[in-house]
């Protein structure tokens, strides 16, 4: 009876427990992934535009304790006489930072002065990664990539907002290609 | 004279931006202002700023300025009492035209706000991004948009993109 009663009350510690941060990104997250995904613009609250996007993430282990991630987006614009593709990539290298959870470049930015300043948060099965950056006229532009691990997929939402651009959500799924 | 001429241009092309035409100059935001205003929370719960707590203070210093501005936060719970807080920062030009970073650099992972400020027409406005001990950020603008006798103020806080509370005031100029 004090066995069953134990375990019941592990059952509901479990079932109750909020998303903790962690030290270390899971292992499940290492690999190289592709994907599919769509990519919505909007205005005024409405979808404007959608597109088709590709997605090709690499996730390696950095020394001590952090990790690599690079990606590249590849996006189609599908219009008669005016189809192209447009591709962009970037990679980053986080370090452990003194808050449980959260990751950042181990390098000084100077966001005034052009450079992007990236953070990422590690809880359960999600990797956040947070990148803030301003433009020529300090407008800012603040985008956050989603990563949820699930089995050998990655779920995918990236949110853009801020004073540069209409706003942008793109969800997509990325398999595991290589461990 | 072709090489003069090449060299010229390159010279006039090396030269840093200069500011909009159109923009404001910073001097013209040196003052002290006083004013009030009327904030609008998530909660839905209007309140009223009374005269005197958006006080600011701008001026010019190195090509850069410093400010001074009251912050008001509400508590959470009905019948909490708003808390104002007087503020400085310090502002150098940013290496870009109109655009300024803070003087004094912080560490925004230990929760130091990272500020910044531009100048965009008649409207100077201050940013404050902070990121939280969960990783989440939250980014305050203060908009000074000068008018014939002192200023209009937009304040706004966004918390991981969501807009927690905007205050729209109009400030006086009550000295130089």
């Amino acid at each position: 009876m004090i066995r069953l009663f134990a375990l019941a009350l592990i059952a509901a510690f479990a079932l109750a427990a909020p998303a903790q941060a962690q030290d270390a990104l899971p292992q499940g997250f290492y690999g190289t992934f592709n994907g599919l995904g769509l990519a919505e613009t909007m205005a005024d609250g409405k979808v404007v535009e959608v597109k088709p996007r590709d997605f090709d993430v690499v996730i390696a282990k950095a020394a001590d304790g952090g990790f690599t991630v690079t990606w590249k987006t590849t996006e189609y614009t599908i219009k008669p006489r005016r189809s192209r593709l447009d591709a962009a990539d970037e990679s980053v290298t986080f370090a452990k930072s003194d808050r449980p959870g959260l990751f950042s470049e181990k390098k000084a930015v100077d966001l005034a002065g052009g450079d992007p300043i990236y953070w990422a948060r590690v809880s359960n099965n999600t990797l956040d990664i947070y990148r803030l950056a301003l433009n020529e006229e300090g407008r800012h532009e603040l985008a956050v990539w989603q990563r949820t691990l699930d089995g050998d997929q990655i779920n995918l939402v990236f949110q853009r907002s801020g004073e540069t651009s209409n706003a942008r959500v793109v969800k997509g799924t990325l398999s595991r290609i290589k461990p | 004279m072709r090489v003069v001429l090449w060299l010229a241009l390159l010279f006039v092309a090396l030269l840093p931006a200069p500011a909009r035409a159109q923009d404001a100059k910073l001097s013209e935001f040196a003052g002290t202002y006083q004013g009030s205003g009327v904030a609008e929370g998530r909660d839905n719960v209007f309140f009223t700023i009374v005269a005197r707590d958006l006080d600011t203070t701008i001026r010019p210093k190195d090509g850069g300025f410093d400010v001074t501005w009251t912050t008001i936060t509400q508590g959470t719970t009905r019948g909490q009492r708003v808390v104002r807080k007087s503020e400085t920062v310090s502002f150098a030009p940013g290496g870009k035209p109109n655009v300024f970073r803070a003087a004094t650099p912080v560490e925004p992972m230990a929760g130091q706000p990272y500020y910044w400020a531009r100048i965009s027409g008649r409207t100077l406005t201050v940013y404050a991004m902070t990121i939280a001990p969960n990783g989440a950020y939250e980014l305050t603008s203060w908009a000074r948009t000068l008018n014939g006798n002192g200023m209009d103020l937009t304040f706004r806080r966004l918390s991981d993109g969501e807009a927690v509370r905007t205050v729209r005031g109009k400030l006086i100029k009550i000295a130089p």
